[in-house]
């Protein structure tokens, strides 16, 4: 990581970028440097340049009090960008591992859709968490394997205090802050064969929704949640869809709606758990 | 659409099987299109290079045994949807 600086002009439009929940602002912008690096610029906080050919990563925060975001989009944006390129299975959700055996099960979906605190809800419920924002799937004994990542939770204010009470004040902030596992937030530091993948809705639902998608429409959506670093290297874009296509095609996958209050998380996870528990297995390759 | 035009899978269009159904993306606009055993047909021919809409109808009665005023009309209409989602390309024969 280099000394921050302000982000200078590129002047050049990206080829391409993420849009934020609401839809107006790029939250990343994608780049092609002239020596044939990328460069992946997430305004106002920092920018990576990535060298494929010599294995390499810079990172410019985009001034001081950006240092830790900066460290957070390494792990969850550019290293599941590269490993997609790469050839990699990386997918954008949370994970845990599930209390009664049965494996890990995934939760993806877009930003602010409560992958994390849903993760942190499961934990303190007593179901591990494996990771917050990056799923890494690595084909394992027939199934695929959910990879730990690290043992920390980036929540809002409102939702660390109702996952740890007065332990989990975090000072009132419009960015997330880290929580470390721990006793009441446990953390499974190794791999679990994935058991099902839910992608989360916004949240319309009065109660507790899951409905089984068929394969095709589970292909669809995760693609949506899969990291790709160039969009136009058709090759391994292709690559990708078949990956993506073996996924949807082996784990079962669900729409998963239910309402975003906090006091009904508890019956929310309870209800999960069980379906997970207690519904179809994998496919073996 | 006439039967003698040119038909050809897009450059632009991958599939793949999933489950016993052919999904078809399109890489530049990230369409997604799903089709039924009598469509997964004709894009295999489609892959295997330019053909004409009269030859998809005839592939497709030879593997379902089909009326041919049913099979021209369900795919004209099927193919005018790929060509509209830019999943085939088009041109007059």
């Amino acid at each position: 990581m280099l000394d921050a600086r302000d982000q200078p002009e590129i002047g050049r439009a990206p080829y391409d970028s993420w849009r934020t929940a609401d839809g107006f602002d790029d939250s990343a912008q994608f780049h092609r440097q002239p020596d044939g690096s990328y460069l992946v610029r997430f305004p106002g906080q920092a920018d990576f340049s990535i060298d494929l050919a010599a294995s390499a990563v810079r990172c410019v925060p985009a001034s001081e009090d950006q240092l830790d975001a900066a460290q957070s989009l390494f792990h969850n944006a550019i290293q599941p960008l590269i490993g997609n390129h790469l050839g990699g299975l990386f997918l954008h959700g949370s994970a845990v591992s599930l209390a009664s055996g049965a494996g890990a099960i995934a939760f993806l979906g877009d930003s602010r859709r409560g992958k994390t605190t849903l993760a942190g809800g499961f934990a303190k419920a007593g179901h591990p968490f494996l990771t917050e924002d990056t799923v890494e799937l690595q084909p394992s004994g027939g199934r695929y394997a959910v990879q730990p990542t690290r043992p920390v939770l980036r929540l809002f204010s409102d939702s660390a205090h109702h996952l740890l009470g007065e332990a989990g004040a975090l000072a009132k902030s419009s960015t997330k802050s880290a929580l470390e596992a721990g006793q009441h937030l446990p953390f499974a530091a190794r791999p679990e064969h994935l058991r099902a993948i839910y992608f989360l809705g916004p949240g319309e639902s009065s109660g507790v929704s899951i409905e089984r998608l068929a394969s095709p429409a589970a292909l669809a959506e995760v693609m949506r949640h899969a990291f790709i670093l160039d969009v136009g290297d058709k090759p391994r874009l292709r690559g990708h869809f078949q990956r993506l296509g073996e996924l949807a095609g082996q784990i079962p996958c669900y729409s998963l709606d239910f309402p975003r209050i906090y006091e009904q998380l508890t019956q929310v996870i309870q209800q999960v758990a069980d379906h997970a528990s207690n519904g179809p297995e994998p496919h073996e390759v | 659409m006439k039967s003698n035009d040119i038909l050809q899978a897009s450059e632009d269009a991958i599939s793949r099987e999933v489950a016993g159904e052919q999904v078809l993306l399109h890489l530049e606009t990230g369409t997604y299109y799903g089709l039924n055993p009598v469509g997964a047909c004709v894009w295999q021919k489609l892959e295997q290079g330019p053909t004409t809409l009269s030859a998809l109808v005839d592939a497709v009665i030879d593997e379902f045994d089909a009326e041919r005023d049913v099979v021209e009309a369900d795919l004209l209409d099927l193919a005018s949807q790929l060509v509209e989602h830019n999943l085939v390309v088009h041109q007059e024969g």
